[in-house]
Formats: structure tokens, sequence, C-alpha cells
């Protein structure tokens, strides 16, 4: 199922998790494995000068720089090197969210594996634009489902029997149903429709009661089984289940309830207003808090 | 005498935990991966099992998986000891975690207070 | 001396060169070189007395040394008022010297000349305005740097840039292949946001042939996307050219002459092969005064007009929004401390300050514009324009130069920047990286697509 993975990574300990799971991935499914490193954002107009985002130092690009910068980055993995068998160190410069899609459109690969965003450096290089992180551009625009490996607790993985697929009955759900469907099927795992009621006050104009919860979750379990259960030939072991609470919450203590190895969802493509950029949509709050990789579809 | 079981690849890990808990008077079982691991703790029954995270075949939170699937092992308290970084949360329930190398007085602590003795 | 392998007077034209020069990292053995290049004294008269025409000969002769450019020229004001940064003096001790002595300078004077040219002067023709006798210094050191280049004193990534334009018509290496590609795969990425988007690569006749900076291809093609965007829910019939795509011209900042013509002869190419109505740039000053404004003369073309009618990005938004080809919700408009960065070369140079307040008037609720002072004309160049921002050996004057730009939007209370220039927006980007006043800065076209309402029939169907 998947032949190509692309692994953007900053070839630092902090994606490290995320290597630990593209690793095992592209071993699992003898995979070809492009290793993807923005070396450098470049700056100063139209020169040449770019910014090296490890060292934060400005260089001027040749040869002779990138092919260090890829010598480092095979010291770096060393260790997974050794076994691994189809890998490829691309080394790229330009703004990340950029060179990623730039990369993925080029190479088709059928995968993108990511670590989380780098968060709120001061001293990073990347500056968060008006429109978002590199994560959320990726998984915004991705031509594939794009997986990310938040937070070291989420790589401990090491196989997949197990996932959870998280929908909240929109069109774009429908998409990560499909995929979901095929990733169960494939690797004869267990599969878990999950629908988080969003109770919060804000969505439904006031408290419900807890009659009137129970009978949205009603309500909410005929809809999963009208909607998915007629494409769910082939797969033996699955189980439906309808939460109430704040949705990404639901989202997360479910998958861990039922050690989850994997959860698939929707990524949304509504904006997210100037207000609360912060939280962003769902599924950023699911990929930042889960305790194991998150998969984001976005077609 | 309460029973430790040991869950570790290496042989050098589980010849170290063995001797020690050994010492302290502690009885243990050792299992090299998970499918041993479950198939001794199913007919032992151990009141506690230390668990290595990353092994040949199938990894610690699988082994932890299916344990909190069987009514007789879903209790037991667990104590993850692992050398791969970021490790402490790959366990929710796990009651500690420990990474290599490790604190011999500190594990022993735990077992104490996790098994009242 | 002889001409070095790198710096010499030989313009860059090859690929080979372009990469040979590129790989002397920060122009080592360039400006090594530099330091014993002879001057060509009868190519530089000779060429003086060809091209150095009444205009100029009167404004060095007229000069009545007031000292009334010294205030208006904000390298002076930043830099203590040293009396070296008026730019009577500037000019007079350059281009003036070099004619009183007919040409004959040595290799130390070209040296305080090139530095002189392209750190103490931006080209941001302020001085112009404030001189009695109506004489603008950066008009002058333009030409300037003309003479400079020719004699091979020019900065390394100058000389670079020039090339560029000469190798691929463009200010980078983006081939025509590359800027078409990256179009497409651009409409291709929003096209579930936006059904039915698409860019028109050469068609004929259409209302719009839109041009573009060759950096928007390489580093930032979500512009593209933007552009395509709004000319998409305006309703426009637009056009891209596959060739003559580049409106910019580092060419002119680094004063060759030649390159400047060939790469504006692409666009007026593209405008006669293509018969669109009119040309709309992108939100860029120098590609407007290089392509739209000064590029005619360059070209030969007496009316001093381009084949088509050609327009700032700024004037056709405004355009769209007046006439309601887009609509704002209101209820989106910015609600934020926000100003406005005049940029010298459509501004001043070109007098469209009220276009782009009609289009903050648009976009911004009542109450939270903050005009910088002083403003509109009047504006000082952002600190890094004339290819200032791009030179490495002057990256300590451009740093200070930042600090007017700094001290204005700081005063205007602001802390979010409107830059509808590339050169401003860089400028704006390094200031805040430099000294962290904690502002954010963009272009036009993101925010409006913010806030811009999308016709019914051009939604998403759910």
């Amino acid at each position: 199922m998947f032949k190509k993975i692309l692994f953007a990574t900053s070839a630092t300990e902090a994606t490290d998790h995320a290597a630990r799971v593209a690793f095992n991935m592209a071993q699992a499914y003898d995979a070809q494995l492009f290793i993807f490193h923005v070396l450098g954002v470049p700056t100063r107009g139209y020169s040449q000068v770019v910014l090296d985002v490890k060292t934060k130092e400005e260089v001027v690009l040749d040869d002779e720089y990138v092919a260090w910068v890829e010598e480092e980055i095979k010291t770096h993995y060393t260790k997974q090197l050794e076994t691994a068998q189809k890998t490829e160190i691309k080394v790229a410069i330009g703004f990340p969210h950029r060179e990623i899609l730039r990369a993925a459109r080029e190479l088709k690969p059928d995968l993108i594996v990511m670590g989380g965003s780098t968060g709120e450096n001061e001293d990073s290089v990347y500056k968060k634009s008006l429109v978002g992180s590199t994560l959320q551009r990726v998984a915004k625009a991705a031509p594939c489902p794009v997986l990310v490996v938040n937070r070291p607790a989420a790589s401990f993985w090491g196989g997949m029997s197990n996932i959870v697929f998280g929908t909240d009955f929109s069109k774009a759900s429908d998409a990560a149903f499909k995929f979901a469907i095929k990733l169960a099927k494939t690797l004869a795992c267990e599969l878990h429709i999950f629908h988080a009621l969003d109770i919060g006050s804000v969505h439904t104009g006031r408290i419900l009661t807890q009659d009137e919860i129970e009978t949205k979750i009603r309500e909410s379990l005929r809809r999963i089984r009208g909607r998915y259960l007629p494409d769910m030939d082939g797969i033996g072991d699955y189980n439906f289940e309808v939460w109430e609470g704040i949705p990404y919450i639901e989202v997360v203590k479910y998958a861990r309830e039922n050690h989850a190895d994997l959860i698939v969802m929707a990524h949304h493509t509504q904006k997210t207003s100037g207000e609360d950029t912060r939280l962003g949509s769902n599924i950023e709050q699911v990929i930042v808090r889960a305790g194991c990789p998150v998969i984001s579809i976005n077609r | 005498m309460k029973k430790i079981l040991i869950v570790d690849d290496d042989p050098n890990i589980i010849d170290y935990l063995t001797t020690l808990f050994e010492d302290n008077g502690y009885t243990t079982i050792a299992a090299h991966d998970v499918q041993e691991g479950l198939e001794i703790a199913k007919k032992e029954i151990p009141d506690l099992i230390t668990l290595d995270l990353e092994m040949p075949e199938e990894w610690g939170p699988r082994f932890y998986r299916k344990m909190s699937q069987e009514k007789s092992l879903k209790n037991i308290p667990v104590i993850v000891i692992s050398g791969l970084s970021g490790g402490d949360h790959a366990v929710g329930k796990a009651v500690a975690f420990l990474s290599k190398p490790f604190d011999r007085d500190e594990l022993l602590k735990i077992v104490k207070e996790t098994l009242n003795v | 001396m002889p001409e070095g392998k790198f710096c010499n007077r030989k313009p860059v034209e090859t690929e080979e060169e372009l990469k040979a020069l590129l790989g002397d990292t920060g122009g080592k053995q360039y400006y090594e070189e530099m330091k014993s290049l002879d001057v060509d004294v009868d190519l530089l008269w000779k060429t003086i007395q060809n091209t150095l025409k009444s205009r100029l000969k009167t404004w060095l002769e007229i000069c009545a040394h007031c000292g009334m450019c010294a205030d208006s020229c904000f390298l002076y004001l930043i830099n203590n008022r040293d009396p070296h940064q008026v730019p009577a003096y500037k000019i007079q001790s350059t281009l003036g010297e070099i004619v009183k002595r007919q040409g004959k300078v040595d290799n130390e004077f070209m040296h305080m000349a090139m530095e002189t040219a392209w750190s103490k002067c931006t080209c941001c023709n302020r001085c112009g305005m404030y001189c009695p006798h109506g004489i603008d210094m950066g008009i002058m050191f333009g030409y300037l740097r003309g003479l400079l280049y020719q004699q091979g004193f020019v900065p390394w990534e100058l000389k670079i840039g020039a090339g560029m334009h000469r190798v691929y018509r463009a200010q980078m290496d983006v081939t025509d292949e590359d800027f078409v590609e990256t179009f497409e795969w651009m409409v291709e990425e929003y096209e579930e946001d936006y059904p039915g988007l698409e860019v028109p690569v050469d068609k004929e006749d259409a209302d719009i042939m839109y041009t573009v900076n060759a950096r928007e291809v390489k580093h930032y093609p979500e512009d593209l996307a933007e552009a395509a965007i709004l000319f998409h829910l305006a309703g426009e019939n637009w056009t891209v050219p596959s060739k003559g795509w580049e409106q910019t011209s580092l060419a002119m900042f680094a004063g060759d002459w030649a390159a400047c013509k060939m790469q504006v002869e692409s666009v007026y190419a593209a405008m006669e092969r293509l018969r669109p109505k009119r040309m709309v740039g992108t939100e860029c000053g120098h590609a407007h005064r290089a392509t739209v404004i000064e590029g005619p003369y360059w070209a030969g073309r007496e009316s001093g007009e381009t084949p088509v009618p050609s327009i700032h990005y700024v004037e056709w938004l405004a355009e769209a929004l007046r006439e309601g080809k887009l609509k704002i919700d209101p209820s989106k408009r910015l609600k934020r401390a926000v100003t406005l960065q005049d940029s010298c070369n459509y501004i001043r140079n070109h007098g469209l300050k009220e276009i782009t307040r009609e289009i903050m008037s648009h976009i911004v609720e009542p109450g939270y514009f903050k005009d910088m002072t002083p403003n509109r004309e009047h504006n000082y160049c952002c600190g890094g324009g004339g290819g200032f921002n791009g030179i490495g050996i002057y990256r300590p004057q451009r740093n200070q130069a930042l600090i007017t730009k700094r001290d204005q939007i700081l005063n205007a209370g602001a802390d979010l920047v409107v830059a509808p220039c590339h050169n401003c927006w860089d400028a704006i980007r390094d200031l805040e990286e430099e000294y962290k006043i904690g502002i954010e800065w963009s272009f036009l076209k993101p925010l409006v697509i913010s806030m811009v309402e999308i016709p019914e029939h051009l939604k998403p169907q759910e």
C-alpha cells in the first residue's frame, strides 16, 4: 500500500520520533524512503544568501555545502540506514512547506511523514506566516495522505492492527473513510469508527440534558451504520462508537483506551480565522495530543 | 514472596534484573518477547511486570495492549524500562517509566511502593 | 592589471559564467580582483560624451549647493547628518568629478563611486522633489551606475543579477517551463477551494496579461495562486505569457542598460504577440518602474509607452473594488492598527498614492488605518530600494537605513504593515528580524482573499 514514503525531517533530535515511525514503515512495507530536508531559508532579497536552519548562520549556497549537509543527515541516521534498504536523501532550499509540497509533486509518494510543528521558538528561522505553520500548510495541500507523529509518545508503534477513523459526517470525512477502509482491508486491521458529539454550548446554543445527549448519540450511531456499513465488506473486526464531549479530546481518549495504532481523519479546509488560531481545527489538536500517529486526508 | 515478570529481548538486562530482584527478596520469571511474555504471564500471574519498549518483533506497547484485554492480567502493574528517548508516555497506564541506564535504587523503591513489600 | 576572471568589463552572458561567478562564495575572489581592476579611461570618457545629455549636464552645473536636498535624504538623516551623505555632495563627488576630470579617474576613485552609488543612494528620488531646481540625484545615480557597471565596478550580486536577466530573461534561474509549471501547480492546489480556477497561458486578445516577479515562482508560489484566485473571483478574462512573463529588472539596479533593454523587450514582445487590452503587473515597485515607466525608453519607443496600456497591480485592485468586481465582506475587514508603505517607485514616481489609500478604505475597518509620517510622495524609502536589500558587502549600511522605516512604523503605532512591493516587503521583514519590534507585514493579495466574498456560482458545491 505504501510504495514510496516521503519523510520530511529536520534531521535533529526534534524529529527523531517521526523518524522512528518513518523507518519502521519503510521496512514494514518494503517502501522506498525519501529523507527530505530543507536546509535553509532564502533571505536577503534576490541575493544567493540562505539562512541555515540549524546553525542559524547565513551561508552562501554551493555544491560543497549541500554535500556537507547530506553527509550530516547520513550521520544522524547512521543506525537506521544500516538496516534500511531503499533510501535516498534529498536536500532543498526554500520555505519548508513549499519545498515539501514541491518534492511531493515531483516524487509522487503514497505517504508523507512529518513530525509536529516546531513550535513558537523565538529564534526559529521559520517565521510563522499569517497563514499557518508548515504542518498546517502541508496537510492542507498535500497530494497524498500526511502522517504526523507529533510527540515521542506517539511513535512507539512497531505495527498496525488497530485503526481509529474519526468522522464528522462531512464529505471530507467520506474521503478519509475510503482511505481508512483500504488501509484496514490491506493490513487486516481492526477498524473503529468514532464520532464525537460536540456538546459545547457554543454549538448547540444552550446546555443539553443528558437524555437529549443520549438521543443524539443513538442518532449518530444510526448515521454511522447507514453511511459506512455498506462499504465495509471484508472488514472482520470493527466497532462503532459515539461519545459526547469536546471533539478533539474525545477522539484522543477513545484512541488511547482502545490502544489505537493509528488515527485517520479528514483535514478540514476551513480557514482558521484570526481569532483563535492557537487551537486550529480539531484535527490539529488531535495531532498535537494523540498517543499514536495521525493520518490526515485532504482529498 | 512477590513474583516479578521481566520482559526484555536483551539477555544482559534480564540477568541484571533477575539478580537485582532476587537479591531483594522477590522471585523472578523472564521472557524475551511479547509472545513469550504473554504465555508466561497467563500461566504464572506475576505481581508486577517490567517491560522493555523496543523489541525485535512486537514492541512493548503491544504487549501491554494484549495484556489489558486479559481479565487475569489487566490489573497487574507495569514498569516500563527502556533506552528509547521520549518513551515515558508510550504506555500511558504504566505505574512508572525508567530510562536505561537506570538507578537501581530508584527501581527498587518504585517496586517496593507498588507491591507494598 | 588586466581584467580578472570574475571582475571585469564583460557582462555575464552564459549559464556557465553565471554558475562560475555564483560559485565564488560571497564574491570573495571577485572583490579581490576588483582591487586591481584598471579604469578604461578612454571608454569612460567616450561613453560620457555620447550619453551625458543636456539634462544631466545642466543638473551637474546648476547645483546651487544650497543644501536643501540634505534633509530630504533619509540616508543623510539616519547617518547622523554626515555631510558626506548630502545628495548634492554624493553626486558631485562622483559623477561630477568624473565629468570634471574627463574620465581620468583611478581604481580607488571608482571603489568610492561604487560604494556611493550602491550604498549611499537607493534611487528613491526624494531629493528631486525638494531641490529648488528639481535636480533629481536619484536619476543621476542611475546614470552613474551605468558607467560603473560598464567599467566592471559593480557589486557582485548585481553582476549576477544582470547576468540572470541576460541568460534567463528573469532575475533568477527560472525558466519559462518552470514558470508555467509552477503556475499550473498552484492552480491545481487551490482548485478544490475555487472550482473552475485555471491559468490561461498564451491566450490571445484577453483583457489582461499578467506579469510577475520571478521570486514568486521560485519561493512564494502562493502569490501566483492568489493572483489567479482574485482574477477568477473578479471574473476577469486574463492570461499569462509563456515567454516574457518577468516584470522585474535587477539589470536596472545594476546599471546594465543593454540587459534592461533585452528584458523589457521580451515583455513587450509578449504584449505584441498576445494583444491583451492591458498588462497588469504584480505587487512590485521597481518592476513597474522598469517595465512600464523607463522600459519604453530603453527599448527606443519614442512614445514612452508600452505596446499596450500597462498598470500596476494596485490600480487593477482598486478598480476591481471600486467597480464591485470584488466585494469585501465588511465583517472581515482588518480591525487592527495597520499602516501602509508608500513604495517610491509607483507612489512618488508614478502618482498612485490615492489609489492605494482607496484600497485601504475597502479593507480596513474605519479608525484602524494609521498612516505613516511622512507619507504619500513624501514617504521615505523602505531602506532596501535600488538593490540595497541584496548586496552583502553593504549589509551594515542597509541595516542602518532600515531604522528610518522602523521608526516610522513605530510612530504610526501599527503592528501590521501593508507593503504592496517585493522590495519593501523584504526590507520590512528584515527590519523585524533585525530590530524585533513585533510587527507583521503582508502583500495585498492574501489580505483581500481573506475577506473577499465568493460569488455564489463560484463557491465549492458541498
